[in-house]
């Protein structure tokens, strides 16, 4: 029995080890399904009429009700308009993740990648997966990755625009703080350390610039260290801002549970009136409005959100001091760069892949944000991306967006397309009137 | 046969060694079989395969290692933090010296030092494994803080290309595991292990000397965790704050679904880990393929996991009990 035991064990071993090292050296030769639809992309000969859909992937690193809502905008509105069918990936960390993801789309007939991994490395390493494999990749991102720039593959970035980030802060803040009062902000920065050198989130770090100047601005203030330096310390702490009426406080990085702790102690002290949050707002408001009853002492908040419900329910819901919880919110129309995404792969599956390329190399398309200081405002914002009548960019949009239906277009036409749709208030005319 | 006799007989079954040896090679084996029906063979094409195991071998050499230390009835919660730091400081390594055996070398004395040193201030101290390897965790994931800070550690992609392709992760996880088997199941470390882990008072009366064993058991493991530093590096490419995040969650995971029992003794077996890293892995795979929602998948992993964790592990029945 002990010999047959030894046995079985070694015969396992050396199965594992056949079947470990069968995979040494071999070279990728790409799914059947995948070969096909590589062949397809390149040819360009395959019509959406009775053809079977493309099938794409969309790596995600949201989760939640915004996440909902984009991914049914995916598959009723993109999908049916763009003869695409869609499969998501679970919450994903890292480049690590975004390979294990790839490589499940890959092997289950994925022709083109939607990438919202947008850390600098899962980017690179993602692009040139995609690369080897011949599998269209885009990514939603607020700056472009030059290193994988100019891969044959890689179509290019759309996200929010940085600088229209930092410029919808810097107006946002400007209203928010024009009451000739002394105000001190507590800001939540996230990703914003190294985002202006493509290490963190280019749109957090031009958040927090365009922040970090309306306050300068508008206190006529003197920082001791360079915006730059501030944005990319890594350490929490007060900002010396030469004047003792007007603190800010930098809280950097993405652990909100610890954000929040933070937060509510700075505002606890009750040298804080203001808060500021890149992202994830909401998960601050319960810990802020604790403070606002025990210092009985308002406090505004002003955050990047999307088109939700939080956001409505946000603006017209009131804290302990008869103001709103939210009362500013820089809204970024997501589903205007998952439109812009699934275009480019469309046009690249169907054979015009340069058109969407400046001279061979990948374009970064800005999404702009739209800035809403009211519940009124937002009642116009909350009422679009509902339903096919609604989406910002509807199935029509989306068509009119391929150069198969609109001989000539390049990605000039679809860049104009995303500065049409910076006026929220035609976009709201157009949609809802 | 009453009802009774057939609990009892059924007991006997599921208590039997080779049952819980062969339960979760079985599970597996149905479930590619089940998949290849399911997909129309797409599945099970040379890609689909590749694909599935290269995906389990992070997750399955550092669960390797960690059965060592599962086997002696303790738990390392440090295994992800260690994994993660090697992967950093040889990062760093590799790119201060260009050169690449430098790196294998810093990763794996890395892996060993970190280890050994759990191992030590638990025997040493006197204090449970689980609550020094706990400590460890949160102070290499500090660690690992400091030296990032907002940043990633990027390596040449040439270099991690040539790596891949010449097969360096097959080859250094066969080795590894091959290794690992030897040790476990053909030499006096396996078996002390496993007595430990069975009962550690009769152990001690044996001649068993528990603080030497458990450093070679984490000595062993922090080879594993080295090794699997290095996979890591050369299958994203890079390091940063959010890398391998869930490693340490995913190899008991893995060694769970393997078959080894989480109260460790003479049932453990080495290979569990990454028999388990590749079920995960057929899993995923697997209901993807077949259009399964990927919130949908979670929730089924959790309902297998549960299955098995409730068919499979039982405490062993070692006379005197455990508790002493």
């Amino acid at each position: 029995m002990k010999k047959m035991k030894k046995l079985f064990a070694l015969g396992l071993a050396g199965c594992m080890t056949l079947a470990a090292l069968t995979g040494c050296g071999s070279k990728e030769t790409g799914g059947t399904s995948q070969g096909a639809g590589s062949t397809q992309a390149q040819s360009g000969a395959q019509s959406t009429d009775n053809a079977a859909p493309y099938k794409i992937a969309v790596a995600t690193i949201h989760e939640g009700e915004s996440w909902e809502i984009q991914k049914a905008y995916f598959e009723k509105e993109v999908g049916p308009a763009l003869n695409m069918e869609f499969m998501f990936s679970e919450k994903l960390a890292d480049a690590n993740g975004l390979v294990d993801f790839m490589e499940q789309a890959y092997a289950s007939g994925c022709v083109g990648m939607i990438n919202l991994v947008t850390s600098n490395d899962a980017v690179a390493q993602g692009a040139r997966k995609a690369e080897e494999w011949g599998m269209w990749f885009v990514t939603q991102n607020s700056s472009l990755n030059e290193d994988v720039a100019e891969l044959t593959y890689n179509l290019g970035h759309c996200g929010a625009s940085a600088t229209g980030m930092g410029d919808a802060y810097t107006k946002a803040f400007a209203e928010l703080l024009g009451d000739g009062e002394d105000h001190s902000v507590f800001v939540f920065s996230g990703a914003a350390v190294g985002g202006a050198i493509g290490q963190g989130a280019a749109s957090h770090y031009y958040t927090v610039q365009g922040i970090l100047e309306a306050m300068q601005d508008q206190y006529n203030l003197t920082y001791e260290k360079s915006v730059d330096d501030i944005i990319n310390n890594q350490n929490p702490g007060e900002v010396a801002t030469d004047n003792d009426k007007v603190k800010i406080y930098v809280y950097p990085g993405v652990d909100v549970a610890a954000a929040i702790t933070a937060a509510q102690t700075q505002f606890q002290t009750g040298g804080y009136d203001t808060f500021a949050a890149v992202f994830s707002y909401s998960a601050f408001t319960n810990a802020i409005a604790d403070v606002e009853q025990s210092l009985n002492k308002n406090i505004k908040i002003i955050g990047t959100a999307s088109i939700e419900q939080q956001t409505a329910t946000g603006f017209t819901t009131q804290d302990s001091q008869g103001d709103t919880v939210l009362n500013a919110a820089i809204v970024n129309p997501l589903n205007n760069a998952n439109a812009v995404c699934a275009v480019l792969l469309y046009n690249a599956l169907t054979g015009h892949a340069e058109a969407m390329k400046d001279n061979g190399k990948a374009v970064l398309f800005e999404v702009q944000p739209w800035v809403c200081m009211s519940a009124e405002t937002y009642e116009g914002i909350g009422q679009l991306d509902t339903s096919s009548e609604t989406y910002v960019v509807n199935a029509e949009d989306l068509k009119a967006l391929c150069v198969e239906n609109n001989e000539g277009l390049t990605f000039a036409d679809i860049e104009q397309k995303l500065t049409d749709l910076a006026d929220v208030d035609a976009v709201i005319d157009a949609k809802l009137k | 046969m009453n009802t009774k006799q057939r609990f009892q007989a059924l007991r006997r079954l599921t208590e039997h060694r080779w049952f819980v040896q062969l339960l979760p090679v079985v599970f597996l084996a149905l479930l590619v079989v089940f998949f290849f029906f399911a997909t129309d063979g797409r599945f099970t094409s040379m890609t689909s395969l590749k694909i599935v195991f290269e995906q389990a071998l992070i997750v399955g050499t550092v669960a390797t290692g960690a059965a060592f230390i599962f086997a002696s009835g303790n738990v390392n919660l440090a295994m992800g933090a260690t994994t993660v730091l090697g992967a950093t400081i040889a990062g760093m390594v590799y790119n201060a010296t260009q050169n690449v055996v430098l790196m294998f070398v810093a990763a794996v004395i890395l892996g060993v030092v970190l280890m050994a040193a759990s191992a030590l201030l638990s025997t040493v101290l006197n204090v449970k494994v689980m609550f020094v390897t706990i400590v460890m965790m949160i102070l290499l994931a500090a660690l690992q803080q400091s030296i990032l800070g907002g940043s990633t550690i990027s390596l040449p992609y040439e270099m991690i290309r040539a790596l891949s392709d010449g097969g360096f992760s097959y080859l250094a996880f066969a080795l590894y595991l091959l290794l690992a088997i030897i040790l476990f199941h053909f030499t006096d470390i396996g078996r002390s292990l496993r007595m430990l882990g069975t009962n550690e008072v009769c152990s001690a009366q044996t001649g068993i000397i528990k603080s030497k064993y458990i450093l070679l058991a984490f000595i062993i493991a922090g080879v594993g965790c080295g090794i699997g530093s290095l996979l890591a590096i050369v299958r994203a490419g890079s390091i940063g704050q959010n890398t391998l995040v869930s490693l340490n969650m995913d190899c008991m995971l893995a060694l769970v679904l393997g078959g080894m029992s989480i109260f460790g003794g003479s049932k453990s077996f080495v290979y569990a880990g990454i028999v388990g890293a590749i079920t995960v892995s057929v899993l995923n795979q697997g209901m993807l393929m077949i259009g399964v929602d990927s919130t949908i998948i979670q929730g089924i992993r959790g309902v297998l996991f549960l299955i098995l964790v409730c068919t499979a592990q039982q405490r062993p029945q070692g006379l005197p009990a455990p508790e002493g």
